[in-house]
């Protein structure tokens, strides 16, 4: 069996020796296999969300997610966050032709998650990306009452605005705490986050309703800001980035807890208002193979799709791809099955 | 090994066939080759290859059950894996190097299968020429660039369905390799260049246009490069601390205000007699018209001589201002807004001039026998119509004032302008030393002239209007 | 209070097109139709009355009031142009305004006036509107709107029914009838179509090359032209050359008995084609004819007969003749007394 092995291997070895071989293996920074699992792991979470048997979705869903926390909380100089991704991104096209390892460093996560988005849609939003995950199972604990309330159509609501003080108590002590040991630089700028994300949860759980979709477009402007920072090579730490980078920096610990604080309060505070990542995967999504058709008839117009999404990314069977996650909760809570997963190559 | 032949064959099974579950034999079958051949040492145990063979034979197994999949793709696949299981570790030092490489082979073999099956051969010409391209660049042409290969083909395989995107994947790629000392200048012009090819609606769509406007682009190009190149090339905040320098911050706001000065003299001189130009005929008006282009047409030096033979404090009109009235011109702010004016004149009259004959001379005669004057027609009627022109041209007037070197260099070398100090700081310290007050200059002078553009614009745009009407 | 406009020997150049002299007069309550083909000057004439051309000799008079010398501003006179010339950068309501703030009045009472006259002119849904984006017919509402709102003594109107589509004919139609009838303004109106001239009823004067042929009554216009120019600019059919003598018309295909015999020798026939008799049954008639064409017109049929081989007769027949007739039906052709009308060469 083996000589047989050794055989094949000989002859297809000597096919292809007139090629270059990989001389070294594609490590990055001092020797990490950093890039080459995130692409070999995010090429497989991609690639799960189809491969999972519809009956249980959900559930394999949160395993996905508490995997992708898993493998992110060990990778220790790319950063998932959504700000290291874009910083990285520029960083690592700065780096091609100079040290090209490093620009497949900086740029394996990046490329990975924009290049699956294009083809099997926005899927790393609501499978695999860690913030969202984070928001999402701290948004499980304040379910009862955030799901009336969305219910209601977001009236003001004593439990929401309490959960709010509570978030603001929080950042005001800790922030008390930290400036008698500490001065602030623009590079801890997680902190400016938690305080827009502070004063968002105040206007949203008084007027809600019509702010919200003006307040996305938010979104935008922190993606311009770190742009802007990325270009001037200024490091702007991310909300999360304490859990996935190994810093431990009390002002991005603090931004952490906040961003867990306010998703109690309003499910995926921080992806539907401030994502600055969400503005590339947006753009992706809107030209991605993979999307969800609705057949509007077979709807028996419920709203339980509008009902069950985080979003509010569904509205009577339509879905707004600028906001959809790609996590397939409306599909799966569907009574009439509305909805298919479609891959369109001619779009 | 011989797996795809036997899970072809489970694919031949219907549904209700008792061999249906034969993947799942399969799979148990490798499970017991594996422990098998561990145990007998034909393989090393838990070696990537053989674990991920395993993992990938189950997933075929279920995909045969539930027969989703395009069964060629998926043999395609399944032989890339074999392959790499097979030669693998001779391609890659490592197995997780071979193993990023084998994901982006499986990608590329996905996508390609599907744009074979669902899209036009011209897509599928496309997407491999764009790997052997790829190929050749990075892997023959490039030292040591496996690692951009694997990422290209990662964009390739995105990209390639679609001509708007592949086209600007190749921009990236170009700017990248290609243009390298000046990537993202070039990324910066080519994503112009496609965006605006590929917004041409499509029945406008013929070769004849189409080379046109690579005639005219490619021009474009030649004259943005320098401006990309020198803006790009400096850091932000070489940038930022060149502006902080007293000379420059003076000069800057100098520029701004002799600019907005000689703007505001051309205006109260240049609209009346542009608004007097384009409602009466006179002879002699051609005459003054192609008079009016002196400016744009003599060189700037020589408009600044031309300037010092008159104003100079020691001719004959100069020494005149400077006895009767105390004013010098050369050398001071008074001569900087004289060469301005000069030189932006035919900027602002040409376009209040053009602006002004858009207005309908009715619509002023409608006025007056409504009891209008002829100041208060023109006043209420013809100058809100058109103001748009005469925003554009004031800004391009404004411009014009701010950029003048030539005039202003000989009149009034001090107190200097921003050009004048870009050229005076060249002969001290050097091209490399000026580069970023350049950049600056360049970058606040544009943004600055695109806002005015752009609110210029704003206002509302009564021509095309009529036009409809 | 009666009043009277007068134009005495109003002249104009331009280039080397001249004006007049030209003497018109109109009294209060008078609706004057001037009809003229294109190019004849009738906008130049307005626009010399409104003051925005100027005018080389003559005086325009209003009362004992000689406006010649004034400026356009001071004349009183509206001119609603033929595309309404709206100023674009305004909305409808200021458009309406415009005339006003030359006029003494306080705000609050300009401002009733203005919506008084947006009600008038029915514009009040359209008052936020820019005026470049209302629709033919309402911009010229907009224009008259505008134009009576600084209450002129004379409104000159040039060919205010040109260019609309036909409910904007109707509604600017009635528009003038309630001016003219209502507000009881004088008013000229310049129109190139004689069917203006019928609908709007008044006096008609008919125009050409820069001076005015004849005046008088629409119908008197139509009915008896005092030039071939007039008989032919108002649709007039079957001109022929003719010597008169002995009550008879002598023309190149036969002789035509007149009732009454005009006091010139040499001019032209007129034959009125609605009163032309087509018939199969020969009863008085001189004539015979071949049908040459027959054309449905609604109302009537208009056909062509070939008299003599040469010369084509016009003629308005019932609407049931074509199934009397077919083409090269030989037919007799006669007419009654009236039928003929004499115009002076």
């Amino acid at each position: 069996m083996s000589r047989w092995l050794d055989i094949i291997e000989n002859f297809l070895a000597s096919l292809f020796s007139n090629i270059k071989l990989v001389e070294k293996g594609l490590l990055g920074l001092e020797g990490s296999y950093v890039e080459l699992l995130t692409i070999l792991a995010l090429g497989l979470l991609a690639v799960i969300p189809v491969m999972v048997p519809e009956s249980n979705r959900q559930r394999w869903r949160h395993v996905n997610q508490i995997f992708g926390i898993a493998i992110f909380i060990f990778v220790v100089f790319t950063c998932l966050g959504v700000f290291g991704m874009i910083r990285n991104f520029y960083r690592g096209l700065h780096e091609i032709g100079r040290e090209n390892i490093i620009a497949l460093y900086y740029c394996s996560v990046p490329v990975t998650i924009l290049v699956t988005s294009l083809l099997f849609g926005p899927a790393f939003c609501g499978w695999i990306c860690p913030t969202g995950a984070l928001q999402e199972f701290s948004g499980f604990i304040t379910r009862k009452w955030t799901v009336p309330w969305k219910k209601a159509g977001y009236p003001f609501s004593w439990v929401v605005l309490t959960m709010a003080l509570f978030a603001a108590a929080v950042f005001l002590l800790w922030m008390y705490r930290l400036s008698m040991t500490r001065l602030f630089f623009i590079e801890d700028s997680s902190i400016y986050w938690s305080e827009v994300l502070i004063i968002l949860l105040f206007i949203l759980v008084f007027r809600m309703k019509q702010w919200d979709a003006r307040l996305r477009r938010l979104r935008y402007l922190s993606f311009l800001i770190i742009v802007f920072g990325a270009i001037m090579s200024l490091r702007i730490t991310s909300p999360v980035h304490f859990g996935f980078a190994k810093v431990y920096d009390p002002a991005s610990f603090l931004s952490t807890v906040m961003v867990v604080l306010a998703a109690f309060t309003i499910p995926m505070v921080w992806c539907r208002y401030l994502c600055p990542w969400r503005c590339v995967i947006a753009w992706a999504a809107k030209h991605s193979v993979r999307s969800i058709h609705f057949d509007s008839s077979k709807c028996i117009t419920c709203g339980k799709c509008g009902e069950v999404c985080d979003l509010d990314a569904v509205k009577n069977g339509i879905i707004d791809t600028n906001e959809c996650h790609m996590c397939y909760k409306c599909v799966d809570t569907c009574p009439a099955k509305c909805f298919s997963i479609k891959d369109n190559w001619k779009k | 090994m011989i797996l795809p032949t036997i899970w072809a064959r489970g694919m031949k099974n219907n549904a209700s066939s008792p061999f249906r579950f034969f993947p799942f034999l399969i799979v148990f079958l490798h499970l017991v080759l594996l422990v098998v051949s561990s145990k007998r040492g034909w393989m090393p145990p838990f070696e990537f290859f053989s674990i991920l063979l395993f993992v990938s034979n189950c997933v075929c197994a279920v995909i045969t059950i539930n027969r989703k999949v395009n069964v060629t793709m998926l043999s395609a696949i399944m032989l890339i894996i074999a392959g790499h299981a097979v030669i693998g570790h001779r391609i890659a030092p490592d197995s997780l190097t071979s193993g990023a490489i084998l994901m982006v082979n499986i990608l590329i073999v996905y996508v390609g299968f599907n744009i074979y099956t669902f899209l036009s051969g011209a897509h599928f010409a496309v997407f491999a020429a764009s790997y052997l391209v790829l190929f050749y660049i990075f892997i023959i042409q490039m030292e040591n660039a496996e690692a951009l290969f694997i990422l290209s083909l990662m964009g390739l395989a995105a990209t390639a369905r679609k001509f708007s995107l592949i086209s600007y994947f190749w921009a990236l790629v170009a700017s990248f390799t290609v243009f390298q000392p000046y990537p993202w200048q070039s990324l910066a012009i080519l994503f112009l260049i496609i965006t605006v090819i590929l917004s041409v609606p499509e029945e406008d769509r013929s070769p004849v246009f189409f080379i046109f406007l690579v005639c005219g682009l490619a021009l474009l190009f030649f004259v943005l490069f320098p401006v990309f190149v020198l803006v790009f090339n400096e850091d932000v905040r070489s940038l930022i601390n060149v502006l902080k320098v007293h000379d420059v911050k003076m000069a800057l706001m100098r520029t701004m205000v002799t600019a907005t000065l000689s703007t505001i003299i051309l205006g109260v001189f240049g609209i009346p007699f542009s608004y007097v130009l384009s409602r009466v005929k006179f002879k002699g008006k051609t005459l003054i018209m192609s008079l009016m282009d002196i400016p744009i047409i003599i060189p700037q030096s020589a408009a600044g001589i031309a300037l010092l033979r008159v104003f100079g404090h020691n001719q004959v009109v100069g020494e005149f201002f400077l006895r009767v009235f105390g004013i010098q011109f050369d050398a001071t702010m008074l001569g900087i807004l004289l060469a301005q004016v000069f030189v932006a004149m035919p900027f602002m009259i040409k376009s209040a001039y053009t602006a002004f004959c858009g207005v309908p001379p009715d619509l002023e005669r409608c006025a007056c026998t409504l009891g209008a004057t002829r100041l208060s027609a023109f006043r209420r009627i013809a100058l809100p119509i058109a103001a748009r022109g005469i925003c554009i041209g004031a800004v391009l007037a404004w411009a014009r004032a701010a950029g003048e070197f030539g005039a202003v260099l000989f009149i009034a070398p001090y107190p200097q302008t921003a050009p004048v100090v870009v050229y005076n700081r060249f002969l001290s310290l050097g091209i490399v030393q000026t580069a970023p007050l350049v950049a600056a200059l360049i970058i606040f002078s544009a943004s600055l002239f695109f806002l005015l553009q752009i609110s210029a614009r704003l206002l509302p745009d009564i021509h095309s209007r009529e036009d409809k009407a | 209070m009666k009043s009277s406009f007068c134009l005495c020997d109003v002249s104009a150049v331009f280039g080397s097109f001249s004006l007049g002299p030209i003497n018109l007069r109109i009294d209060t309550g008078d609706y004057l139709v001037i009809l003229g083909p294109t190019g004849c000057g009738k906008t130049s004439l307005l626009r010399c009355i409104a003051g925005t051309a100027c005018q080389s000799g003559g005086s325009i008079k209003l009362d004992e009031c000689n406006l010649s010398p004034l400026p356009p501003y001071k004349r009183r006179i509206g001119l609603v142009t033929q595309m309404g010339d709206l100023f674009p950068h305004m909305t409808v309501r200021e458009n309406v305004e415009f005339g006003l703030s030359y006029i003494h009045g306080s705000r609050k009472e300009k401002m009733k006036k203005t919506d008084r006259y947006l009600d008038l002119f029915s514009l009040t849904h359209l008052a936020r509107r820019k005026a470049g984006t209302v629709s033919g017919g309402e911009g010229r509402r907009v224009a008259l709107a505008r134009c009576l709102i600084t209450e002129p003594s004379v409104l000159l109107l040039d060919e205010p029914l040109g260019m609309l589509d036909h409910n904007g004919r109707q509604s600017m139609m009635s528009t003038l009838n309630m001016i003219h009838k209502g507000l009881n303004i004088m008013t000229i109106h310049v129109t190139h179509n004689r069917h203006e001239a019928w609908h709007l009823g008044g006096r008609c004067a008919v125009m050409n090359k820069g001076r005015i042929v004849q005046e008088g009554s629409a119908s008197d216009l139509f009915r008896a032209p005092k030039s071939k120019f007039v008989a032919e600019f108002l649709g007039g059919e079957n001109i022929f050359s003719a010597v008169f003598s002995n009550d008879t018309a002598y023309v190149s295909w036969g002789e035509l008995p007149l009732t009454s015999m005009p006091v010139f020798e040499k001019g032209y026939v007129v034959i009125r084609p609605e009163r032309i008799r087509v018939s199969q049954v020969k009863n008085k008639s001189n004539f015979k004819g071949v049908v040459e064409s027959i054309q449905d017109c609604g109302a009537f049929m208009e056909c062509r007969v070939r008299v003599n081989g040469s010369i084509c007769l016009v003629a308005h027949t019932g609407i049931d003749s074509s199934d009397e007739f077919r083409i090269g039906t030989a037919v007799y052709i006669d007419w009654t007394d009236n039928a003929l009308h004499c115009i002076a060469e």
